[in-house]
């Protein structure tokens, strides 16, 4: 079948070349539209459900809010796990659905059971779906600055013009606002005065209420005209809402005005934003799922442009956090290194080949090969970033081989052609015939190997949990770009051969370079043969080097991205208010700006931006730290010096400086369940109890050999204050408890009544009393409780008013409240799967034993990362082994023998700790990066080992030597004949990883691992491929000799 | 080229190879992760997470940045080992005087009985312990160097060495923790000595100016009964003098349940005029006011009024509760009380609205003015237990348990702040911390200096037979 393809496309030049040329117009716009981002998204597929009720406790949005909607949302379709999160004034559902679930899929699902599910909620909590985006989502911040507008005016522009235009951005799934303050028209009553005109406050809040709307009334005719007829009453200004009348005694109306003051304010918020030390108001712009980010951005940028206009004199919209400039910077990194690997690369393949039109041939495949694969990227979905186009990175070395190996031959075909026929140059015809002869001969090693290379990489694919979806991107480009180049070469490649292999080919042995390699390898090859226990020992010291090497080394789960900005993230302890976080961040950014010249801007943001996507609590800082460009830095400043210098000089007391990246901190946040080895959750209903139940499991668990640290969840408080009704004293003034709660919450919580609606603006009305009469516990106490008979009671006489503690956040999984038991594993000491056995045994025995004593309705579930890797190892272990079966029967089918098989599977260890030796001097620990780096280089570590065998093979059917002598000419003989192939594939592949391995910018930290490992493993692979793979040969047919010699 | 050497390209990549393993090994590439230790300068004791500081993680398992918490899975952050002994404490305290010729012999004054005392100081030194009477409280225990038969000054018992634990136990400490100068300023540390002042509580109400035809015609029976009475004093007929008895003490009996006080009677009786402020704008009004059952405590006669009304907003009335009702109206579970306040060019008019701030004086148990008080914003109170941090000596913080009596104000520099009365837990001369006390009661939880049993003025609780490492 390759054979007539080749014929075919040899026939038909001009429609594959026509062919050929498509594509690259095809891959170009395939190239400019394909979305980019800097890193691909690992959180795992979940859909928020949020739900709104400002002012509650966490209690309270747990028991009334977060419970009923998650017994309604269990049972969706494709959800793994439901877990919420209960905090003050809001709470979220994080619905984890299966990997490989569609992502709009999966929202309408939720959609279809929210609507069910909300039935059991409190009609003022708002529950929405949360927007169609995901951690990655958070693009861009700005910031609406303008010298002489308060907080609040500018907040409105942000609200109100800002928000919505930049929401009509295509690709924008949400804009947030976050910091300054929501103008309120706020009514503050006087309760004593309440008392002295005998008016009840709910009188208050019907006026309010019932003062604020617009109507129509149809039309009427006039002299045959239509009037349409309008109600106007909205409240405009305060004076509209001070002439409110409540009610009237004695023929004298009692006003607003006359009980409460009535002011335009701020509302009550759980979030603030700060640059520089001074106080400000922004949004932060969320992308739609599987937008690009590139083009988002630039979109934004034009219509901020656009709006800029119609702001008032002296506002703008300053941008503090961009996407585009870590993208670009890391797709540059790669960007370069691509290029440059493609220009090395055809500089090695010009020096093997020292023909210029036949270099220019192979490296055709590189960009057309990269190409192909953005095409089939944009096909199948498959987005650009550092992994994905790393993919391609490292694939570009091996690319080129299979063209080398097609256009070598050619080369070789028409030159011994025109040697044996004694002409300068061949008739097109002849050429044509040798194309042809080339292509075919060498066709299938060709698919061959890239089977083998594919196959490879099959463990990688079946990765799950992060290390999947970081690494399946890279597999596929890698993929993508070898089948490319394998398309290229069959295809195109013989036709190209067929235009630029013309006129006088110098015949192969003549050529420069493989005379000097071949005088070096000559002395060397032949030296082994006779020293063939030396080459044995060699080989086995490497071997041992290695594996030392190894012994040494650590290891990561993956090495951190460098994204250019910092975020500062100092956090304080549960209950920490919303001012003493406010004057710790704004200490601290007036630091970070004025005390490092390092610093372009520093932004920093309390609490929750109002999103779903945010879940911050107050008491945690997020500060963007905008670094200016490498060159203003102060002289031998680095990375690290400048965030422990901001670290330490912006040291408090009570306040753990955290230093992070926005990107990776965004995943981490949203990141819900155990993120340790080992789990233990504890279920139940009573929170205390399954605190003491986890702390004793944490207790048993501690004795477990390889336990490192377990740490029982503590219950993190927060002081409450709470307001417990004495049902018997509210009877005895014929009070009900809902109308004592309707004032406390109307009159301690405030509450808005209604919404102005001027223009385009919506604002808030909120009654509560007057502020020093409800923010000390005693004057909690004096909250009047009108009662039918028309006495105003204070609500101390009601109630039992204290200050208790109690839960900060209330976590649960699939409804149940839960505490979690974390434990580190010690893998050295013992595998995570046997730990988990031992640990699970010990802490069924002590409940068989009674020594732990678990309540009906309790019971403990084990979780954590060992799970998915048990789930990894369930399939990473069989495909494993099919991976490596099938490339051993194509190796046997091949060679039809078992001593080959042999001979070339004892290259793997040798390429294997070249790899860890590379790694080892570098410095760099084990990570999945470098663990996929390695079955990068398993594909293409045999490759020349298989060619060279199939050589020795084949001289040695043509002659049998009789002598031993004559078997080490043989071998030397057929090694001399791969030298040069076999150095050219190796010396693209390892020089062309060069300049990823030199590379600095962003990005680079995460190919780097990823690289070494091929270059390692291929320098010492190729050692053994050309001396110890011909010292094995050689020996074993000096065997077979000595034996048959016997038997004569 | 080539001619000159064949080798040449094949050197020249053995050279590129070299080098670049060479560059690439000089080059740093040891610890990428973001949390980067201090180098060498001091010892790391643990890690902790800045939202879960009962998360502890030792150096080794923290495994160079791979170990994040396991809760919210942020970044560690290091915790360093404090240095043990702080040397040199410049300011020594005195804590009281003794005896010169005999030491047991102490007292708290430096001059007793006509001799000088010798003052006994604070010390931190070496051989200084922690010496007691057993008595519950900050003052009963000292840090002294050297004692050898003393007796406490306060309660005159011996003092007896106490061990650390005890010697916190007695004085309320709950934790302690050493902050760096530099960052107590950044922090926004302030303090405050605690010294003895005069609290009073202020009861905001609102009331009425006076219009009371009831009261001033129950007046003048009362004062005409008098007359009625006087004149009759020589009657030498019972009967008529009985019947004159008989109307004076009903009409004292209304005036009582009408309000007035026995010594405003006594006044009434003397003076023999009806306050006809009670119907007419006068030099001096009356004003009706009404105060909620569980306030009664603090409401007394002779306490200072202000009052206030929109009508003549800024100005304000001074006067003083007159008398307090007897009898509590069952409606609205208030007492009415009567003040009279000063009425400068008769603004007040009778049945005038008027906001009302009653100011009493507060007392301590002992009946004493003034008390020992302690600002509000430097208690940390959960409900469960109050917490005010002590500045030891720079640097050093104490966190102390207190016993505080009911919210009060005092006027510090013309400022009316919020107040404590003291109970139990502070000591006259006590450098107290009023603001960032929140962050420096965080950073004893984070740093794990706090005594075990102590989770910070709000945190973690530690359940019980748990250990942390």
């Amino acid at each position: 079948m390759i054979n007539k393809i080749i014929e075919s496309c040899l026939k038909n030049r001009f429609l594959v070349v026509a062919g050929f040329i498509m594509l690259i117009v095809w891959g170009f716009t395939s190239m400019k539209e394909i979305p980019v981002d800097a890193i691909p998204d690992i959180g795992e597929l979940q859909i928020l459900v949020y739900a709104d009720w400002p002012g509650r406790s966490p209690k309270d949005v747990e028991d009334q809010v977060i419970y009923p909607l998650t017994t309604g949302l269990m049972g969706t379709p494709g959800v793994k796990v439901v877990r919420s999160t209960s905090a003050f004034g809001f709470g979220i559902v994080n619905m984890i659905f299966e990997d490989g679930t569609d992502f709009y899929w999966a929202r309408s699902r939720v959609l279809e059971r929210l609507d069910f599910a909300k039935k059991d909620v409190p009609k003022d909590a708002a529950v929405t779906l949360g927007p169609d985006a995901t951690a990655l989502g958070q693009i861009f911040w700005y910031t609406v600055e303008g010298d002489g507008y308060d907080l609040s005016q500018l907040r409105s522009i942000q609200d109100w013009y800002v928000r919505y235009q930049l929401t009509s951005v295509e690709g924008v799934s949400e804009v947030a606002s976050v910091g300054g303050y929501v103008k309120q028209y706020q009514i503050d009553i006087d309760p004593n005065k309440l008392l002295a005109y005998d008016i009840k406050i709910h009188q208050v809040i019907d006026s309010v209420q019932k003062s604020n709307i617009d109507v129509g009334a149809k039309v009427f005719e006039e002299g045959g005209i239509e009037f349409i007829v309008r109600g106007l009453g909205f409240i405009k200004n305060i004076a509209d809402i001070e002439n409110i009348v409540i009610t009237s005694k004695e023929g004298l109306p009692i006003y607003i005005k006359n009980v409460a003051t009535v002011t335009i304010g701020p509302e009550f918020r759980r979030g603030a934003l700060d640059k520089h030390g001074k106080e400000v108001t922004g949004g932060v712009i969320l992308m739609r799922y599987g937008e690009n980010p590139l083009l988002v951005i630039k979109a934004i940028k034009e219509k901020i442009n656009e709006l800029s206009t119609g702001l008032p004199k002296g506002v703008k919209i300053v941008p503090f956090y961009d996407r585009t400039g870590l993208i670009m910077r890391s797709i540059n990194t790669l960007k370069t290194a691509l290029i440059q690997e493609i220009f090395i690369t055809v500089f090695v393949i010009a020096i093997f080949l020292l023909h210029l039109g036949g270099s220019a041939v192979i490296s055709m495949v590189l960009p057309i090969g990269v190409l192909i694969s953005f095409i089939l990227m944009k096909r199948l979905g498959v987005d650009a970033n550092i992994m994905s186009l790393g993919g391609i990175a490292i694939a570009i070395g091996v690319m080129v081989d299979s063209g080398c190996v097609i256009v070598e031959n050619i080369y070789r075909k028409i030159a011994t052609k025109a040697k044996a026929l004694g002409v300068n140059r061949l008739s097109s015809e002849q050429r044509l015939n040798q194309c042809r002869a080339g292509a075919k001969e060498v066709g299938k090693p060709v698919l061959f190997a890239l089977l083998t290379t594919i196959i490879g990489f099959i463990p990688v694919f079946v990765l799950t949990g992060q290390a999947g979806r970081l690494f399946r991107p890279l597999a596929f480009t890698k993929t993508f770009a070898m089948a490319g180049a394998a398309v290229i070469a069959l295809m195109l490649l013989p036709t190209l051969s067929f235009y630029f292999l013309r006129g006088h080919l110098r015949p192969v042995e003549e050529n420069k370079t493989t005379k000097a390699l071949n005088k070096k390898y000559l002395p060397i090859i032949s030296w082994s043969l006779n020293n063939k226990k030396i080459i044995a020992i060699i080989s086995i010291a490497i071997i041992f080097l290695g594996m030392v090497s190894a012994s040494f080394m650590k290891q990561e789960f993956m090495p951190p991205l460098n994204e250019g900005d910092l975020l500062f993230m100092p956090v304080l302890l549960p209950g920490a208010s919303l001012t003493q976080v406010m004057e710790v961040m704004k200490k601290q950014d007036i630091i970070i700006k004025n005390e490092f010249p390092e610093v372009e801007w520093a932004v920093g943001k309390l609490g929750r931006a109002e999103t779903p996507t945010d879940p911050a609590p107050v008491l945690m800082i997020e500060t963007i730290v905008h670094l200016k460009d490498k060159k203003f830095w102060r002289k031998g400043m680095t990375r690290e010096k400048l965030i422990q210098e901001i670290q330490n000089k912006t040291k408090m007391p009570g306040v753990s400086p955290i230093m992070t990246q926005p990107i990776r901190n965004r995943i981490d946040m949203l990141a819900t369940g155990i993120q340790t080895p080992v789990g233990v959750k504890v279920f139940g209903s009573d929170l205390r109890k399954i605190v003491d139940i986890a702390t004793k499991v944490e207790k048993i668990i501690k004795d477990v050999p390889g336990a490192i640290s377990p740490y029982a969840e503590r219950i993190s408080n927060r002081p409450y204050f709470e307001i417990e009704i004495n049902r018997e004293q509210a009877a005895r003034y014929g009070v009900k408890v809902g109308d004592i709660q309707h004032i406390i919450m109307t009159a301690i919580g405030g509450m808005n009544l209604t919404t102005t609606v001027e223009g385009r603006e919506r604002y808030p009305v909120r009654v509560r009393y007057l502020r020093e009469l409800r923010d000390t516990p005693k004057a909690l106490e004096r909250i009047f409780v009108p009662t039918p008979a028309g006495e105003h009671i204070p609500l101390a006489q009601l109630a039992n008013l204290r200050k208790v503690l109690g839960p900060a956040v209330i976590n649960s999984e699939n409804t149940l409240t839960y505490s979690r038991v974390f434990v580190n594993v010690d893998q050295d000491q013992v595998g995570l799967i046997d730990f988990v056995r031992d640990a699970q045994e010990r802490v069924d025995r002590e409940i068989a034993s009674g020594q732990l004593k678990l309540p009906p309705g309790y019971f403990i579930a084990w979780s954590g990362q060992f799970e998915s890797e048990m789930e990894s190892r369930k399939k990473l272990i069989p495909s494993l082994i099919i991976a490596l079966s099938v490339i051993l029967l194509l190796l046997y089918l091949a060679f039809k023998n078992f001593r080959s098989l042999l001979i070339l599977s004892t290259g793997i260890p040798v390429a294997l700790m070249g790899g860890i030796i590379l790694l080892f001097l570098l410095k760099f620990k084990f990570s999945t990066a470098v663990w996929v780096g390695f079955i990068a280089l398993f594909g293409v570590a045999t490759d020349n080992a298989v060619v060279l065998l199939s050589t020795l093979d084949n001289i040695f059917k043509e002659r049998v030597p009789k002598t031993v002598e004559n078997i080490r000419k043989t071998v030397v003989e057929a090694g001399l004949l791969r030298l040069r192939p076999a150095m050219m594939t190796t010396m693209t592949t390892i020089i062309a990883l060069l300049p990823v391995m030199f590379a600095t910018g962003a990005g680079s930290e995460v190919m780097k691992p990823m690289a070494s490992p091929t270059v390692g493993g291929l320098i010492t692979a190729t050692l053994s491929n050309l001396i110890l793979v011909p010292v094995l040969y050689s020996w074993l047919k000096e065997r077979e000799l000595k034996k048959s010699k016997q038997k004569a | 080229m080539l001619k000159q050497n064949n080798n040449y390209y094949l050197r020249l990549l053995t050279i590129f190879l070299c080098l670049f393993l060479i560059t690439s090994c000089s080059k740093n590439q040891a610890d990428k992760s973001l949390q980067v230790g201090q180098p060498g300068k001091e010892k790391i004791s643990y890690y902790t997470c800045g939202m879960h500081p009962s998360v502890k993680m030792s150096p080794k398992e923290y495994k160079d940045g791979q170990v994040s918490c396991p809760i919210c899975n942020m970044g560690l952050v290091p915790i360093y080992k404090e240095s043990q002994d702080k040397s040199s404490h410049s300011q020594e305290r005195v804590l009281f005087y003794r005896h010169p010729d005999n030491p047991s012999i102490t007292s708290l004054s430096q001059y007793q009985g006509g001799e000088k005392f010798i003052p006994v100081y604070e010390s931190n030194q070496g051989m200084a312990a922690f010496y007691g009477c057993g008595m519950q409280g900050a003052e009963h225990v000292f840090l002294i160097q050297d004692v050898s038969e003393m007796t406490c000054p306060v309660c005159g018992m011996d003092l007896i060495k106490l061990s650390k634990q005890d010697a916190d136990q007695l004085v309320g400490v709950v934790a302690r923790v050493n902050i760096k100068g530099q960052e107590a300023q950044l922090a926004g540390v302030k303090t405050h000595t605690v010294d003895k002042v005069n609290l009073y509580k202020e009861i905001r109400t609102v009331g009425k100016v006076a219009y009371d035809p009831d009261l001033a015609i129950t007046e003048e029976e009362f004062i005409s009964s008098l007359v009625a009475l006087d004149k009759m004093k020589d009657s030498s007929i019972p009967e008529i003098k009985d019947r004159a008895l008989n109307l004076l003490k009903s009409a004292k009996r209304k005036l009582k349940l009408l309000g007035l006080s026995d010594q405003q009677i006594k006044e009434l009786e003397e003076s023999r005029q009806v306050h006809t402020s009670l119907i007419l704008p006068e030099e001096k009004m009356w004003i009706y006011g009404n105060v909620y059952e569980y306030e009664l405590g603090w409401l007394k006669p002779q306490s200072k009024v202000k009052v206030t009304t929109s009508s003549f907003s800024g100005q304000e009335f001074f006067g003083i509760v007159a008398s307090v009702n007897p009898v509590l109206d069952p409606k609205t579970r208030s007492v009415t009380f009567r003040a009279q306040v000063d009425n400068p060019d008769l603004k007040l008019k009778p049945q005038m609205y008027v906001d009302v701030v009653i100011s009493t004086a507060y007392l301590s148990p002992r009946g004493e003015l003034m008390v020992l008080g302690v600002p509000k914003r430097a208690v940390l109170d959960t409900g469960v237990r109050k917490i005010v941090w002590v500045q030891k000596s720079d640097g050093l913080y104490e966190g102390r348990e207190v016993k505080v009596g009911p919210e009060a104000v005092t006027e510090v520099n013309g400022e009316k702040i919020k107040f404590y009365p003291v109970l139990k837990g502070l000591s006259q001369g006590d450098l107290i911390v009023t603001k960032a006390n929140f962050l420096i009661d965080s950073q004893s939880q984070l740093s794990g200096s706090a005594s075990s049993a102590y989770g910070g003025a709000i945190g973690q609780e530690e359940p019980k037979g748990s250990q942390t490492n």
